[in-house]
């Protein structure tokens, strides 16, 4: 694990140094052993620029649902969308 | 007999090494192989360093591409592996069954198979808007809806409760290919909102914070005013109740009945011991 991912872990897990002054947050990036766009990034708290300096996708699709369920079998028409909320309610 | 394979889908919560579960974790490390769908770059590097073996499935998505083509392909990828006797953990943020249509597939494909499946829960980014806006879904009542279906379908929209639609930088898409809607698209969800909020209700634009060095998004503004706001694919609009919660004074009633005649029939069965 980086250092940057696991001083990341470090501040989500534990409740002190996820309420870290500004100065001690300064002083607590400043100790680790990363390079320096990486530590400039996290002081100041650049999302953007953190996932650039340690190689990570650039940007993330996270939508995982749609507005309808096409179920396998292609869209629906709005008939056989409502049979199917039909068995879906029956089978719960 | 069972097969070998096995299949769980688990959530890693909203924010790195905030919010996974000792037990999302274990299977995590414990997986032949890993597919992570996260919200955040450098959350699915941190799922890297919990396994040897961690595939994203970023690689599904593209622009232009139906989503509904994308999930069936997620689902797939997983099965394959599920099929070869390996014990498989799909990571998705969050919650893996809230919002997240592949999990459900895989997991009742996996099943329809004769594999074993199941799903760890994981903090959503509902759990996470409770807590940063200080909203209590109990209070008024909450309705959810993914705000393009709620676009699509006439729902029964209760003003007196919150009402949250997830998914609206996205509103309106009927391609389910696109990173983002329009504000001509925007103005259509105002109009049908105008509907039952008026225009300068304030409503609230939420993102929660993925990594612990951030803050969530929480901004105010008019309704009226979503069409100059910027949206992203993780916002969601939360709408407060506008009109106070109507006392449904027939039905207290029948209850008050309902108690006089137990209270008649206790008193009744003491007299006569």
């Amino acid at each position: 694990m980086s250092n940057v991912i696991q001083f990341l872990e470090s501040m989500g897990k534990d409740a002190s140094l996820s309420m870290m002054s500004p100065e001690e947050y300064a002083a607590a990036v400043k100790a680790l052993s990363v390079d320096d766009v990486a530590q400039h990034a996290l002081l100041n708290r650049d999302q953007n620029a953190l996932s650039d300096s340690i190689g990570a996708y650039k940007k993330m699709m996270m939508i995982l649902v749609p507005a309808e369920d096409d179920d396998g079998e292609g869209k629906d028409n709005d008939q056989d969308g409502d049979k199917k909320q039909e068995e879906e309610i029956s089978n719960n | 007999m069972k097969k070998t394979g096995s299949m769980v889908c688990v959530g890693t919560g909203m924010m790195l090494g905030a919010h996974i579960s000792p037990r999302s974790r274990s299977h995590i490390e414990q997986a032949d192989v890993v597919f992570a769908a996260v919200s955040d770059p450098v959350v699915e590097l941190w799922l890297q360093a919990m396994n040897k073996d961690v595939r994203s499935l970023q690689n599904y998505y593209c622009e232009g591409k139906s989503r509904h083509e994308t999930y069936r392909e997620m689902v797939e990828a997983m099965l394959v592996e599920v099929r070869l006797g390996k014990r498989v953990c799909g990571a998705f943020y969050g919650h893996p069954g809230v919002f997240a249509l592949a999990p459900h597939k895989v997991i009742k494909q996996a099943r329809i198979e004769g594999f074993d499946a199941h799903m760890e829960p994981g903090i959503s980014a509902e759990d996470c808007l409770y807590a940063d806006l200080g909203i209590d879904p109990g209070r008024f009542g909450c309705q959810h809806y993914e705000a393009s279906q709620f676009m699509f379908y006439r729902r029964q929209i209760d003003p007196s409760a919150y009402l949250i639609l997830w998914q609206v930088g996205i509103a309106g898409d009927r391609s389910l290919s696109r990173y983002s809607t329009g504000s001509a698209y925007k103005q259509l969800l105002v109009e049908l909102l105008a509907e039952h909020y008026p225009a300068d209700h304030e409503v609230i634009i939420y993102e929660a914070a993925t990594l612990p060095i951030s803050k969530p998004r929480v901004e105010k503004l008019a309704l009226s005013e979503l069409m100059g706001t910027e949206l992203h694919l993780q916002s969601t609009m939360v709408l407060p109740p506008c009109q106070a919660m109507l006392r449904n004074e027939a039905m207290i009633a029948r209850v008050e009945e309902l108690e006089r005649v137990l209270n008649s029939k206790v008193t009744v069965a003491t007299t006569q011991q």
